[in-house]
């Protein structure tokens, strides 16, 4: 390698670390407000909180997340919103959790919400099945794409903020049940799906 | 004509994608589809050492930290930061790490099979695999990390062979 190609690339080591630290420290609003509009209780379902992991603290460090229990039409269902504001790569595809986990994906079905779309997923292992309902949503539109969350994640980044809210993901899953009518908990339990 | 050894700034800007890159271990650690893939990231390593090793004092003109490659990697790994992506961190890694052996035929394959090791084949997996196990996944991951190393040793003959010859 001649001289100058070696200076030019010195140039821009150099321009590349500091720019990077500019992008890397620069504090791009999070989407706390909306998961904070999440309340525990309402008139049809009540919930309370759940204790994260000594993993899953590790794991989540700095980002927002909610993780509770719901009652709400007479089920019990997980909640779990992350807002990956602080640390976009722990807000996985639910799909390689899923896998990564041992589930095997027997069945995808999109269903429309108010502003988008969502995914439910059945799952199984061993003997075991469960349902899962997962969307991804900046307060103006839902969809399950994380190919699109990824997008609107990284253009966020890119331009400082100013192409939009963060997107965060939401999954409800039903604790035992599957089959679960998610219209009829969609109209019990709002609140959950204008985040 | 003697070999020379990469100059300083490819090793400057392999730092930075092994800094930049950081992730990837953590990742390998904990995530259960990810596990033993560091396997596939020794194998194709592999070539890296086995040049080196093959031609330390050898007698034949060489030319390593190929500038289109570092310059490459430097612009994944700055891009990767500025768009917190990690799939890009990745791929400035194997470029930075493809540049310290000549370039040759064999190169273009390498770097492709660098998915090998690369989380973003388990992202794949779990979408276009649904069903299959692990173990399968972990197969193909060594299995194109030897096809892209095999490459690499083949030149590494024939430049041996060159010097004998």
């Amino acid at each position: 390698m001649d001289k100058t190609s070696q200076k030019i690339l010195w140039i821009f080591l150099g321009a590349a670390i500091i720019l990077a630290s500019i992008w890397e420290f620069y504090p791009l609003p999070s989407a706390q407000a909306r998961l904070n509009s999440l309340p525990l209780a309402g008139k049809t379902f009540s919930g309370k909180e759940i204790e994260l992991t000594p993993f899953e603290q590790k794991f989540f460090k700095g980002i927002s997340i909610i993780k509770r229990l719901y009652h709400v039409d007479n089920k019990y269902f997980f909640v779990t919103v992350l807002d990956g504001t602080n640390n976009r790569h722990v807000v996985h595809d639910p799909y390689y959790c899923f896998r990564g986990s041992g589930w095997n994906i027997d069945s995808e079905k999109n269903i429309k919400l108010a502003d988008g779309m969502a995914t439910i997923v059945h799952i199984s292992k061993d003997n075991e099945k469960r349902e899962a309902l997962f969307w991804f949503s900046n307060g103006a539109s839902q969809y399950a794409s994380p190919l699109k969350y990824w997008w609107q994640t990284t253009l966020r980044r890119l331009t400082l903020g100013f192409s939009g809210p963060e997107p965060v993901l939401i999954m409800i899953q039903p604790i035992t049940q599957v089959y679960v009518d998610w219209n009829a908990v969609a109209q019990d339990f709002k609140p959950l799906f204008e985040i | 004509m003697t070999n020379r050894a990469p100059p300083l700034i490819a090793f400057a800007i392999l730092a930075f994608n092994i800094w930049n890159s950081q992730t990837l271990i953590t990742t390998w650690i904990d995530a259960p589809i990810e596990a033993w893939t560091w396997i596939a990231f020794l194998i194709w390593t592999l070539p890296i050492f086995v040049f080196w090793y093959a031609f330390a004092n050898a007698e034949v003109e060489l030319s390593t930290g190929n500038t289109l490659l570092l310059g490459l990697s430097l612009l994944a790994a700055f891009l990767s930061i500025i768009g917190s992506i990690n799939a890009l961190a990745y791929i400035g890694l194997a470029l930075s790490l493809a540049s310290f052996v000549p370039w040759n035929f064999a190169h273009l394959l390498w770097i492709m099979t660098s998915a090998s090791w690369m989380p973003a084949l388990g992202w794949f997996y779990s979408r276009l695999l649904p069903s299959a196990s692990p173990l399968f996944l972990l197969s193909g991951r060594i299995f194109l990390a030897i096809v892209g190393a095999f490459g690499m040793y083949y030149f590494v003959l024939c430049k041996k062979e060159e010097q004998h010859g």
